[in-house]
């Protein structure tokens, strides 16, 4: 543990916190500003990551109606499903975790930022103590400007806002992240999906609202900045995406026929004809393979393709 | 692996984080306070929030206030100050209470009201009939002893977290908003020119001897300063970190103490370094002299006794829990108040040995 904390410290926390009180130093000693700035900077720092990941996402919804088409050709062949499936993710240049390994590395930072706003505004003789040990010595205007100045447009960022001003601020955090969420959670068809990200979009929001009214100033201007950058970030990736249902279209679960795209039967002729280093063999086996299929399944198949259409 | 349960794993493993190492980040508002040890008496902040009277001799608690079981002070920091049977302790919630010394009842309270002021970190200082405490909202304010009468108040660049100094009719006050202030006693109006502007925050009480001003600062100088004019002697500049503690002068020396546990000797007059010596861990407590010794200790919890004219390290004594609280001497006994809930009294001129130890804790 003690390990942990030491790379966690040298890596991450004390970084950050260094940065941001020499941040402070050179801007005006205004810890508002500061916060402001370094949200910036941090998600200018971790766009490529956050790129990559709306990316990967908007991608993986893209491929929704094929996989859904595979769940139902296969439903009773678990193996070939998944074969089938990892071929798709493969053609289609898709990654099913690569949404996941840009946040998995955006985590730490954003513990990190959180530590650091905390501890950079002491609340106590406490934590002001132990401050101390934070800051690096050869940056000698770290140690001058401390403790910070944590008033900031009525607010001091320090510690939990009061009535009527904390019910502001956890209002405008709670509307961006659910703008944010409502633009970034791809539509879906699926039923039980829906109901989740449903879930999700009303149950972060609240969240977080609640975290800003208990927590410091601070916090909250952090992720309301953070939230406001997100969505312009995911502005001009996926534009107003599910924010305006007019202009977008839940996905059809049987095959996206709507969308012009094939049925699992044409999503495999695709394949083949798409897949141009597929050997011969492979492709007469494939073809072996689906006219192995069940009867009743092909049936079902063309059913749910009459169906969508 | 489906992703969702690689999000969820990456959501716990995030949780798990943020409770192993955030935890640390998030210190509880406990207090160190400094005793206060008159003829029988020692008068102590416990970190439960209780304000004890102890048995000078033998530790034993005789009584403490509040007096009921649940209740409590919100973090007691500063030594109290004690004067005609009435002492004084302020603590983090924002109120300066004045007790009875022999039953710790309540005589009054500042603000009498509901209403609170900043946060009183420091301890009061008591002047003549006055009680001086600065507080977290940038003031410094003087009461009459008797009835909490505010008499005046001075309004700083900056938090007061230490006990305001009294010598003669100056009243000398440091504050984290990189100033030192003297201030006329009978007003509160300031004697120097203009404050002392330091290039950090001042966070300890400053000593006055010899006509000087002595007190260290974050932006890691050691500032002595004409006592009349509030203009700079000399400073030392070789420390590499804060100074947190209050100094102590044998009279020829002055010895801070900084945050890396560096403890120096300086000429009082030039500033030059006498000698160093490195307690290897870091320490906010202030040290204590006894005779020829000076005496101070560390977050490590060991307590040195170092040759005040060498430096030289005489013994040490381990207390096994971090300390923070300054140390208080009387008649060559050391009481330490450690952040472990525990009050120690160590004869540390002559024969070395603990006089006792005792728990200030309700849980044991």
């Amino acid at each position: 543990m003690e390990l942990i904390s030491l790379l966690w410290n040298g890596l991450v926390f004390d970084p950050m916190l260094n940065g941001l009180v020499l941040l402070y130093a050179v801007t005006g000693r205004n810890f508002g500003i500061t916060i402001i700035l370094f949200t910036i900077l941090i998600r200018l720092v971790t766009l490529p990551l956050a790129l990559r990941q709306i990316r990967s996402t908007k991608k993986m919804s893209e491929v929704q109606p094929k996989i859904q088409a595979l769940q139902k050709r296969y439903a009773k062949d678990k193996a070939r499903l998944s074969q089938e499936t990892m071929r798709l993710y493969k053609e289609m240049g898709v990654n099913p975790i690569g949404c996941l390994g840009p946040m998995v590395i955006q985590f730490p930072i954003w513990i990190g930022l959180y530590y650091a706003i905390v501890k950079v505004l002491p609340t106590n003789p406490e934590s002001l103590a132990s401050l101390s040990s934070h800051l690096y010595s050869w940056i000698p205007v770290v140690h001058e400007v401390v403790p910070l100045n944590s008033r900031f447009l009525g607010l001091d960022l320090s510690t939990a806002g009061v009535p009527p001003l904390n019910y502001v601020v956890a209002f405008l955090v709670g509307g961006s992240m659910w703008v944010m969420q409502k633009m970034s959670t791809p539509l879906s068809a699926d039923p039980r999906q829906r109901s989740t990200n449903q879930m999700m979009l009303w149950m972060m929001p609240f969240m977080f609202g609640f975290f800003t009214i208990t927590l410091p100033s601070g916090l909250p201007l952090y992720w309301f900045v953070s939230n406001l950058i997100g969505i312009v970030i995911q502005y001009f990736v996926t534009g107003w995406a599910g924010l305006i249902p007019s202009r977008t279209k839940p996905a059809p679960v049987a095959a996206g026929v709507d969308a012009g795209q094939s049925s699992p039967d044409s999503i495999q002729d695709e394949e083949t004809v798409n897949d141009g280093k597929q050997s011969r063999d492979e492709r007469q086996e494939r073809r072996g393979s689906h006219r192995a299929r069940p009867k009743g399944a092909r049936r079902r198949t063309r059913g749910s393709r009459h169906r969508g259409g | 692996m489906k992703p969702f349960f690689l999000l969820l794993l990456v959501a716990c493993s995030s949780l798990l984080l943020v409770g192993c190492i955030g935890s640390k980040q998030f210190a509880a508002t406990a207090g160190w306070a400094g005793p206060l040890v008159s003829d029988e008496t020692v008068y102590l902040g416990s970190r439960e929030g209780k304000m004890l009277a102890l048995d000078a001799a033998t530790g034993e608690r005789r009584v403490s206030f509040p007096a009921g079981e649940k209740e409590h002070l919100l973090g007691i920091y500063g030594t109290p100050a004690l004067a005609g049977g009435v002492l004084f302790v302020g603590d983090y919630q924002g109120k300066l209470y004045a007790l009875d010394a022999a039953g710790l009842t309540k005589r009054w309270q500042y603000p009498a009201d509901e209403r609170k002021i900043g946060q009183i970190v420091g301890g009061p200082t008591v002047a003549g009939n006055l009680v001086i405490f600065g507080s977290s909202d940038k003031k410094v304010r003087a009461l009459l002893r008797n009835n909490g009468a505010q008499e005046w108040e001075f309004a700083t660049e900056g938090m007061v977290w230490s006990a305001p100094i009294v010598v003669s009719d100056t009243v000398y006050v440091a504050s984290l908003g990189h100033h030192v202030y003297a201030l006329s006693l009978a007003d509160g109006k300031p004697k120097w020119p203009k404050p002392f502007e330091a290039g950090g925050a001042v966070v300890a009480s400053p000593l006055v001897a010899d006509g000087k001003v002595f007190f260290g600062s974050f932006d890691r100088v050691f500032y002595a300063v004409n006592a009349a004019t509030g203009k700079e002697v000399w400073r030392f500049g070789e420390g590499k970190a804060w100074y947190w503690s209050t100094p102590v002068t044998d009279g020829k020396r002055v010895y801070p103490v900084a945050t890396d546990g560096k403890v120096y000797a300086l000429d009082i007059n030039s500033g030059a370094k006498r000698w160093e010596f490195d307690l290897g861990k870091s320490t906010i407590s202030a040290p204590v002299l006894v005779g020829n010794n000076m005496v101070v200790t560390s977050d490590a919890g060991l307590i040195y006794i170092l040759s005040a004219e060498t430096g030289a390290q005489v013994s040490s004594f381990d207390v096994a829990a971090q300390v923070r609280a300054p140390l208080i001497a009387r008649d060559g006994v050391v009481y330490i108040n450690a952040m472990n809930h525990r009050v120690w009294a160590l004869r540390v001129s002559g024969r070395q040995e603990k006089v006792w130890e005792i728990s200030t804790s309700t849980k044991e």
